[in-house]
């Protein structure tokens, strides 16, 4: 209350100040020109009269400041009386009082600009991938909808749901409108270098699931049969499209053939994400382009699902409507356990969860950051006031009063947090456009990411507080301001006061910068750890790249078909295989190139296939037995540095039309009766008498991380492109091993021109070496690290310069005390020991309480580190360390000063 | 001649004493009954007069002189009369003090 009165107070001075000086002008005025009247009244000239009244009057500026004074108002240049004017007066008052000890200025202005914009940006990031809505009207009420089997291992549970199921989904009584989606590639022509774009093929509702209409055109309204040949594209692909409106009723050319362009989404509507579906999904992170697809009556469990609830109707109900539906159909089936139930979750949380715990724990590192830097500027303020102690009690003497002072210093503070804010909010607008920029992905709309009025708001509400801590700091140091006692140098009571105060603040800084800098470390010897893994292949010197083979030139069979066509093995050999073959027999034949292959899908290059199995003679498990299933070419193995372990890889020998073998991986092959693979035969679907061949193992390789290094390898299958009847072939990964010691992007010109010589109409996508793919799955990881890190540093900045300025103002106070010391013969080490003793006793302190915070902020930790535990001694050991020496380093400047003072000088000062 | 220190804020008291005044015509009061002795800066009196306001001894209002211009009038609060009262016998005592140490010098 006390300091709302005064804000009140310094308001109401601030728009009285310009009655007041008009009054004065006035009252002198009044009297100079009554006196002039008597005295042409009595006869003189009325030049002379007005002269004669003016000498009589006196000094009038002399007076006029007096009379100022004594309405407490500090006197100014003349001419300027209006409010606005005496405003910028009071405004220039301050800056000039700031600028007189720019040092301070500087450190407050600096630390805290720096802290308040890290923090605000850091909220606009948590308000993005927490509560974005990417493009969503009332994203509360969207919901995702997926298949979930307990019986699966763990990371599998969450499935795509069958076509029915998603008839089933929207049947369901809470429901307003729903959408079955899948992702779909389309190669465009047409429009210089042939491109990938990713698709999102969807039943016609999803624009009403999202309560968004396309920005042009009709969209899907007039769709009727769900496959017309018609797109939607997204705002950024129509701009790249030359963003013209004339494009709707134009039409592009997807995989060769021609669809009508019938809508435009505005900016920023990226529905639905890959972050809005389970991981296990794998749906590209942002569609380019939707196309309108018909639900079948059978086919693969390949959709996602997203529905929008009925105004009013909950989760809840949805999700007991679901499970009543499926008991239903667990009837109808006659079979009473249905092995899969559908889960419903609001798309907000599907979408944040996975990133909620790093954001969580970047918005706590800048809090921390942002609280060491008040700490600081409420110590400035405390320094600032003692020093200008004498100032400020010669102005109350003169007659401004404890409040004039305190308004100057309010002054001065809300000043500082103008300038603080305008500051912050510069560099969180350059450092937006950094993280847009250097994000990894997995933070949802992190590239939306910017300054908005919201976080303006917030950073000059923590300007404010920030400086206010200065204020509370000059402040409390108005207390006892006796001009007899600044006069005269007494000043050690106040001064000893101060000292224990700001020792204060730098314990509570060293604490919180301790916090920090020990969650840095053990982030970053998590990434080291993660660097240590072995994948179970070798990385370097492979290039990848990704080819899709369009549709209409090199027909595919769909993967519902695919036990037809691993029955039907014999005729011709299909196109897509017979391209491929010959494609990696002619890039291998290339100098640079050792060996090279296709395959899909490829560890850590996005994409997931699974299949449950049997193998032959296995009794019937607990738990579905599941493997990865990868479609490879031959040579795959060598080209990735897979070792195999037993029995032979894949040949040119293994046709559509020879024996279906199998290639397993270690663990796999461990699940075989007695742990021997090799030579037994297993199949695809989870019992014996599944409609698929058998397939003979003929070779056992090592395990291989797919997509997680954190996480232990799963069981894998490897089969052949020319018998692998379960995915499409039309979309694969290229990997190209160059020669010894060769860069394998040198090798990204020869691959570009083989495929070329073949057929120049399919693009070659996502060129990377692996190495880059496999650095990209921990690349969270390590961004989280580089922040904390770098918090951390700025933290420790900020809190050796608190220190800094503490001891500079301890000695400068002492100087007398320790120059008596000098004098009387203290050796120099006893005096730095006086100096840096209190300080010591501080930084210890500080980092007691900092080991008991790092412990109680280790649980944020759990499940973001890999490899070592979230509270770790020698992490918060070399944290110690490290804050130590800097602290130290920082406080030896200003207590080596403490030895220069010229003792005869210091001791005749009074 | 040079005043002593608050004799200002005495005079002022006491030319208020007797009635409401403005500025002008206190400064004109002192200067007469003083018979030209005092004559101070006439605007020192302004500063006088606003520490006295801001003290709670004399309040103002808005009035009009004898020449119908606007003007500032004072009076004395009760406290201004107090305070006058105090100043009053404390100058008294003063006086007479320095008055004997005078006396006592010159004989």
């Amino acid at each position: 209350m006390k300091i709302m009165g005064w804000v009140g107070w310094w308001l109401r001075r601030v728009f009285r100040e310009g009655s007041v000086r008009r009054q004065v002008d006035e009252d002198i005025r009044t009297h100079i020109e009554l006196d002039a009247e008597r005295l042409r009244s009595e006869g003189m000239s009325p030049e002379d009269a007005l002269r004669a009244a003016e000498a009589r009057f006196g000094d009038r500026e002399e007076i006029r400041r007096r009379m100022l004074a004594e309405a407490g108002i500090s006197p100014a240049r003349p001419g300027r009386v209006t409010g606005a004017g005496d405003m910028a007066t009071t405004v220039r008052h301050a800056v000039r009082a700031l600028l007189a000890a720019p040092g301070a200025t500087l450190l407050v202005l600096a630390s805290l600009a720096t802290a308040v914009a890290i923090h605000v940006l850091m909220m606009g990031v948590a308000g993005q991938v927490l509560f974005g809505d990417a493009g969503v009207r009332d994203p509360s009420r969207v919901a995702t909808v997926f298949v979930y089997y307990p019986g699966l291992p763990d990371g599998m549970h969450e499935q795509p749901a069958h076509p029915r199921l998603v008839q089933v989904i929207q049947d369901a009584d809470a429901v307003q409108a729903a959408a079955g989606f899948k992702a779909g590639y389309f190669n465009l022509t047409g429009h210089g270098h042939p491109r990938r774009l990713n698709g999102m093929r969807t039943t016609p509702r999803l624009f009403d699931v999202a309560g968004q209409r396309p920005m042009l055109g009709p969209g899907f309204a007039d769709v009727k049969s769900g496959d017309e040949r018609v797109t939607v594209l997204s705002w950024s692909l129509w701009q790249e499209l030359g963003g013209d409106p004339a494009v709707l009723d134009t039409t592009i050319q997807l995989n060769e053939e021609p669809y009508q362009v019938v809508g435009v989404m505005p900016p920023d509507f990226r529905f639905p994400r890959g972050e809005d579906v389970p991981s296990t999904f794998r749906f590209p992170l942002h569609p380019d382009l939707w196309v309108p697809y018909a639900l079948p009556e059978r086919g693969p469990s390949d959709l996602g699902t997203v529905v929008r609830l009925r105004p009013g109707a909950t989760l809840e109900q949805l999700q007991g409507q679901l499970d009543g539906a499926l008991e239903e159909i667990g009837d109808q089936l006659g079979r009473q356990n249905v092995t899969f139930r559908l889960r419903a979750v609001l798309m907000r949380d599907q979408a944040a969860g996975r990133a909620r715990p790093a954001v969580v724990l970047l918005l706590l590192a800048t809090s921390l950051v942002l609280l060491v830097a008040m700490g600081n500027v409420a110590g400035v303020g405390v320094a600032r006031g003692e020093a200008r102690a004498g100032e400020l009690s010669v102005r109350m003497a003169l007659g401004s009063g404890r409040r004039g002072v305190v308004g100057l210093i309010l002054t001065e503070c809300m000043v500082l947090g103008f300038a603080t804010t305008a500051v912050a909010l510069g560099l969180s607008q350059a450092m937006a456009a950094l993280i847009r920029h250097s994000a990894p992905p997995g933070l949802p709309g992190v590239d939306l990411v910017r300054v908005t009025w919201a976080m303006a708001g917030a950073a000059l509400v923590l300007s404010m507080l920030g400086v206010a801590s200065l204020a509370v700091g000059a402040v409390s140091r108005a207390r006892g301001w006796r001009i007899a006692d600044v006069l005269r140098g007494a000043r050690s009571a106040g001064s000893r006061s101060t000292r224990r105060t700001g020792l204060t603040i730098v314990t509570a800084e060293v604490a919180l910068t301790l916090v920090l800098l020990s969650g840095a470390g053990v982030l970053t010897r998590s990434v080291l750890a993660l660097t240590r893994v072995n994948p179970g292949f070798r990385p370097d010197g492979v290039l990848t790249a990704e080819l899709t083979l369009p549709e209409a030139a090199y027909p595919d069979a769909d993967r519902a078909r695919g036990v037809q066509r691993a029955r039907k093995a014999e005729g011709a050999e299909p196109p897509v295989p017979r391209f491929q073959r010959t494609f990696i027999q002619r890039l291998s034949a290339q100098p640079g190139v050792e060996a090279a292959a296709v395959a899909y899908p490829l560890p850590f290059g996005g994409g997931q296939e699974s299949s449950v199995y049997w193998i032959d003679g296995m009794e019937a498990p607990d738990q579905m037995p599941l493997a990865d299933y990868t479609v490879v070419s031959e040579g795959y193995f060598r080209t990735m540095g897979i070792s195999l372990l037993e029995g032979r890889g894949f040949t040119s020998a293994d046709r559509h039309t020879s024996e279906p073998v199998v290639v397993v991986s270690r663990s796999l092959a461990a699940q075989f009766p007695g742990g021997r693979a090799l030579g037994a035969r297993m199949k695809l679907g989870g019992r014996a008498d599944a409609p698929y061949p058998w397939l003979r193992v003929v070779g056992v390789v090592d395990d291989v991380k797919r997509d997680d290094l954190t996480g232990p390898a799963r069981p894998e299958m490897y089969v052949h492109m020319s018998q692998g009847g379960y995915t499409s072939l039309s979309t694969m990964r290229l990997v190209v091993r160059t020669a010894d010691g060769l860069d394998p992007a040198a090798a990204t010109a020869t691959v570009r021109s083989v495929l070329r010589e073949m057929d120049s109409a399919i693009p070659l996508e996502r060129v990377r070496p692996m190495s880059r793919l496999l650095a990209a799955s921990t690349s969270r990881a390590r961004y989280t690290a580089r922040l904390v890190l770098a918090f951390s540093a700025l933290a420790l900045l900020i809190t050796a310069l608190g220190l800094y300025s503490s001891i500079a103002y301890a000695v400068a106070t002492r100087r007398r005390e320790l120059a008596v010391r000098v004098a009387v013969g203290a050796s120099a080490s006893r005096v730095l020991r006086t100096v840096l003793g209190e300080s010591a006793a501080a930084l210890a302190a500080g980092i007691v309480l900092g080991c008991v915070g790092a412990y109680l902020a280790s649980g944020l930790l759990r499940g973001l580190v890999f490899g070592v535990h979230p509270f770790e001694p020698l992490s918060l050991l070399a944290a110690a360390v490290v804050l130590c020496v800097a602290v130290l380093a920082a406080a030896q400047g200003p207590a080596r000063a403490s030895l220069r003072g010229d003792t005869a000088r210091l001791l005749s000062r009074d | 001649m040079d005043l002593l220190p608050g004799t200002l804020d005495l005079l002022i008291l006491r030319t208020l004493d007797d009635g409401r005044l403005h500025g002008y015509a206190i400064a004109r009061r002192i200067e007469r009954q003083s018979g030209d002795e005092l004559a101070v800066e006439q605007g020192s009196l302004y500063p006088a007069l606003y520490r006295l306001e801001r003290g709670g001894l004399v309040k103002s209002r808005p009035g009009r002189s004898e020449t119908g211009r606007r003007v500032k009038t004072y009076t004395l609060t009760p406290a201004g009369r107090k305070r006058l009262a105090e100043e009053v016998e404390s100058w008294d005592r003063f006086a007479a003090a320095v008055g004997r140490v005078v006396r006592g010098y010159a004989r």
